[in-house]
């Protein structure tokens, strides 16, 4: 049993009574201004098949081939991205991930961002996981600094505790002191206070060290103490009333192949949520890692989906159909997630109105296994700046040379309104994505 | 000073193979050692920068705030408060440096506070109401309770005297506006701070200013700290903690005597084993992804037995055998219980635990461990480059350069009428690939004889398997050494001044927990020298590890 804080209020509610999924009960205290854009990251594991994924037809009015053909009724939200190379680093399923939110730089885009945009929210960023440690996983696409690899959380329970635990309590009159509160809080300050004598003896690095951990300690102080807007009163989450069985030891129960799809989808919902409710602005989600071990039950496959990415040349092949039905459940997700996001109101819109979602993953196509030409795609119109219904081609049009991906980190980074000209990998330019923008 | 030993041979590969291989090898910067090799610019580079110690006392590096890993963390909270180590699920998991987990650069995240929080809430819980009074050494109604509670347990929690301003600091969680006026809230209030004190969460090693410019010198409870973590994997017990308050650990005498009883504890034997797991990247072997319909036998049965044949391997040899490299890769016995040493096509024992019995002709000795052979391979067949490049970087410390950005790696495909090897074949034709996997392949087609979980084969697909190889480059500018199969690569590495210095460098890297740089050169030298002199013995190793005045001195 751990003791939870202020935690009682949240409503894990069973399937009886709630027939939508995210069927929300928001009371909005405030909502999202204008322009305020959020940056959702999704990472699918081992790239595509490159003939059957890639829109076929001009920036519009394209249509989509057999592995990407279930996006059609979404396509209207989608800005499919061709032609990017992940240069420099290691061109192998796990330098991919490792790159392809840092650019190999040191940091990745989405803890960067989560600085930049998170000054106001309980949490600066926030790192979801489907199963990225089962079977030892394969890294993560966060980064904190140099190889300070940040790995999502993959239990959707505790992501979710900690996530909203910070709620305010519905007001009781004299309810007296809230001791779990105003103890987490002492306790939480002695934390900081000692860490502060701690770091005014030391210089360099490990100073550097500490004020990470400080910023760390005063985010979580802040959500002890009530300290951040949120604009949701309550909320419904996990209907499907999952649970975590602590005698799971390996595989953990939020890592079984049964309940892939279900923990996918809770934390969908809880990225959404959380984005929604004003809780930060930045999050990110995991599939899976890159050399996928999953088997997904009801795809008709018992090949796991790395496996069935090494097609051998043959669109045709079993493999290669185990791996278009693999790519197909993840079109289901990316479908999901922005109907979500579409549902849920934010700003003059929706939430998809307001965000960009960037979709990616650590190789172009499973059998070539290589990093150019990468299946990438965006979703939503941040605040109008996206047009989405696109199908853009970047493939030899620097100089010859396919566009840097660094230059697709840019232009994300611009949309949520964080000004900077580059992202790690310069040696293709610098400068945000040309045409992707108005 | 003289540096010309075998370090030096070690960091030379480097640039032979950067000159091989183009890309920067490692931690590296062959560009900084131009067309010399290492052994030049290590002479120049004096050990230590304030250039204080002699080489043979190692060469002091920098050193850190160093954050509890889950599992030191775990057992830490356990032999603190005397409760079962709490589960660590909530706390990101580490990333490695090269299969270490106890990276000394490691950050503290939101997300760590959160599960800090968390546990430290739990754990207090649970002290109170296990220990009740006997936590606290005195009598509630003793106004003096409080700070001596909190002196008490602080000087375990931070493993050294708190100051006094510092006991102050936590006396202000006995304040009733937090506890409500019930002392055992105030108990656990100060469990809980006391569990998210930084001077717990992280133990220092970063010494006090020796006089000597940019030198540190660690105190005897930072000492205690290094000794504990690095020979038992949790703090310093109070027999520790006592000898250094008797500035017993102020001397290399005094350390060895201290480190000798850490060692051959139970728990030095469990922390020995967790350095091997850790240099032979053995880790993963319990929840490697293999193919079940190719490998139906590799059962979790088999994998933990696996798991235990590595470690009554690995405390045979370091505390019952000569504790040499030779026996480590030599050794004419394996341990197996009934399972495995029916997965090994050997006699059963009788034995649902590891016991020692004669190898035979297709066991023996470090590279032949089912952990090491399932772990370095794919999950549907052997691997040739993996367990090339096992020998490569875990066992020589070298490090290859990653592929091009422009070849193709995925593995041929699998093909029934061919060998493995045949399959990799492409390596030695492309000279894309060749530059590098003439290095690798090599040694790793000397496995052939293992399948992709260990199991011995002496065909595949019906095709006799070639298990011939060769050690390309062992030393700069060596011979190519041929063999045939395990025992033959095994008796040429465990000859090798090139495979016993690497094994010194990863001990060094896991006691310091960061990769061995130029930097290291008098250490690793000088434990390597005491080595060769010593006979070879690791056991004895570990205690020079701590002997060295490098040891307890840090640069910047």
């Amino acid at each position: 049993m751990l003791i939870k804080t202020r935690r009682s209020f949240i409503r894990m509610l069973g399937a009886a009574g709630v027939a939508s999924p995210l069927a929300l009960t928001l009371g909005r205290n405030a909502v999202a201004a204008p322009g305020d854009v959020k940056v959702m990251f999704v990472f699918i594991p081992d790239g595509v098949i490159e003939q059957l994924w890639h829109p076929i037809g001009g920036e519009t009015g394209f249509t989509l081939p057999a592995m990407s053909a279930p996006l059609t009724p979404v396509i209207d939200d989608l800005v499919f991205v061709r032609g990017l190379t992940m240069y420099a680093g290691a061109p192998t399923h796990e330098g991919g991930t490792a790159k392809v939110l840092t650019g190999d730089g040191d940091v990745s885009l989405d803890i960067f961002l989560g600085e930049q945009l998170g000054g106001g929210t309980a949490h600066k960023s926030v790192q979801l996981g489907v199963a990225t440690a089962f079977q030892n996983g394969s890294g993560s696409v966060s980064y904190i600094g140099p190889g300070q690899m940040l790995m999502p959380d993959d239990n959707p329970l505790s992501a979710f505790e900690r996530i909203f635990g910070d709620l305010q309590e519905p007001e009781v009159p004299d309810p007296g002191p809230d001791w779990a509160q105003v103890r987490s809080s002492r306790v939480i300050q002695r934390s900081i206070d000692d860490l502060n004598r701690l770091r005014s003896t030391l210089g360099g690095t490990e100073r550097d060290k500490l004020d990470v951990h400080l910023d760390a300690l005063q985010e979580v102080e802040g959500q002890i103490n009530g300290d951040f807007a949120n604009s949701c009163d309550s909320v419904v989450w996990n209907t499907e009333g999952f649970t975590v069985d602590e005698m799971d030891f390996y595989p953990k129960t939020w890592e079984r192949e049964e309940h892939y799809a279900l923990v996918g989808k809770l934390q969908m919902d809880l990225a959404v949520l959380a984005l929604s409710c004003g809780l930060t602005n930045v999050a990110s989600l995991m599939w899976s890692h890159a050399v996928s071990p999953t088997v997904v039950p009801g795809l008709g496959t018992v090949t796991p989906a790395h496996q069935s990415s090494h097609y051998g040349n043959d669109t045709n092949s079993s493999l290669a159909q185990a791996f278009i039905a693999y790519r197909h459940f993840y079109c289901e997700q990316i479908i999901y997630l922005l109907q979500q996001m579409a549902a849920m109101p934010s700003g003059n819109g929706s939430l998809l109105d307001d965000t960009v979602v960037f979709f990616c993953t650590d190789i172009h196509d499973g059998n070539l296994h290589n990093h150019s030409d990468m299946p990438f795609m965006l979703a939503g119109r941040a605040g109008g700046q996206l047009v989405t219904g696109r199908s853009l081609d970047y493939r030899e049009s620097n100089g010859g040379e396919d566009e840097p991906h660094t230059k697709l980190l840019v232009s994300i980074a611009n949309m949520a309104g964080v000004d900077i000209d580059q992202f790690g990998y310069t040696g293709h330019g610098t400068g945000g994505l040309p045409g992707l923008l108005g | 000073m003289m540096h010309g030993g075998k370090w030096a041979l070690a960091t030379a590969m480097v640039a032979t193979m950067a000159g091989g291989c183009k890309k920067d090898v490692g931690g590296f910067d062959p560009g900084a050692e131009g067309g010399e090799g290492g052994s030049e610019s290590g002479t120049d580079s004096a050990p230590g920068g304030g250039g204080e110690l002699a080489c043979d006392q190692g060469s002091p590096g920098p050193r850190m705030l160093r954050l509890l890993t889950r599992r030191e963390y775990a057992a830490t909270v356990a032999d603190l408060l005397g409760v079962e180590p709490p589960p660590t699920d909530l706390i990101p998991i580490e990333s490695t440096i090269a299969h270490y987990d106890n990276d000394a650069s490691a950050v503290v995240t939101a997300r760590h506070v959160d599960a800090y929080m968390e546990i430290a809430a739990d754990v207090a819980e649970q002290a109170v109401e296990q220990a009740g009074p006997m936590l606290v050494g005195c009598m509630p109604a003793d106004p003096e309770c409080p700070r001596l509670f909190i002196e008490e347990l602080g000087a375990r929690a931070m493993r050294r005297p708190m100051a006094g301003d510092e006991v102050d600091l936590y006396l202000e969680l006995f304040d009733p506006a937090a506890t409500d006026g019930d002392f055992y809230e105030g108990v656990r209030l100060v469990i809980r701070g006391l569990l998210m004190s930084p001077q717990f969460l992280y133990r220092s090693e970063l010494g006090e200013p020796t006089g000597a410019d940019g030198q540190y010198r660690l105190t005897p409870y930072e000492v205690a700290s290094a000794l504990s973590y690095g020979l038992w994997g949790t703090m310093p017990d109070p027999e520790l903690l006592d000898a250094a308050a008797s500035g017993e650990l102020d001397d290399p005498d005094g350390i060895e005597l201290q480190a000798r009883r850490l060692l051959d504890h139970p728990r030095g034997r469990t922390q020995t084993g967790e350095f091997f797991i850790q240099w032979l990247g053995t880790a993963p072997l319990l929840h490697a992804n293999k193919d079940a319909e190719i490998y139906p036998d590799f059962s979790s049965e088999i994998r933990e037995a696996m798991a235990a044949e590595q470690q009554a391997f690995v405390e045979h040899v370091i505390y019952d055998g000569d504790a040499t490299i030779e026996e480590l890769l030599r050794a004419d016995y394996v341990f197996v219980d009934d399972a495995l040493a029916g997965f090994y096509g050997l006699p059963a024992p009788g034995s649902s635990t590891p016991v020692s019995v004669p190898a035979g002709p297709e066991r023996g000795g470090l590279l032949t461990l089912g952990s090491v052979l399932a772990s370095h391979a794919h999950p549907n067949e052997s691997s040739p480059v993996r367990r090339g490049l096992f020998v490569r970087e875990r066992l020589l410390c070298q490090i290859p350069p990653p592929p091009p950005p422009d070849v193709n790696t995925v593995p041929p495909e699998l093909d029934p009428t061919a060998t493995t090897r045949e399959r990799f074949g492409q390596h030695s034709v492309d000279p894309a690939c060749s530059g590098c996997h003439r290095l690798i392949d090599p040694l790793g087609f000397g496995f052939e004889s293992y399948d992709g979980v260990g199991a011995f084969r002496s065909t595949e697909n019906d095709l006799p398997i070639d298990a011939s190889g060769e050690i390309v480059e062992i030393e700069q500018g060596a011979a190519p050494i041929p063999f045939d199969g395990l025992e033959e690569l095994a008796t040429q590495l465990s000859q090798s001044p090139v495979t016993s210095a690497c094994i010194v460098e990863n001990y060094v890297h896991f006691t310091a927990g960061r990769p061995v740089t130029e930097q290291d050169e008098c250490t690793i030298e000088t434990l390597s020298d005491q080595l060769a002199e010593n006979g070879g013995d690791l056991h004895e190793m570990f205690i020079d590890r701590v002997r060295l005045d490098a040891f307890v001195i840090r640069t910047e």
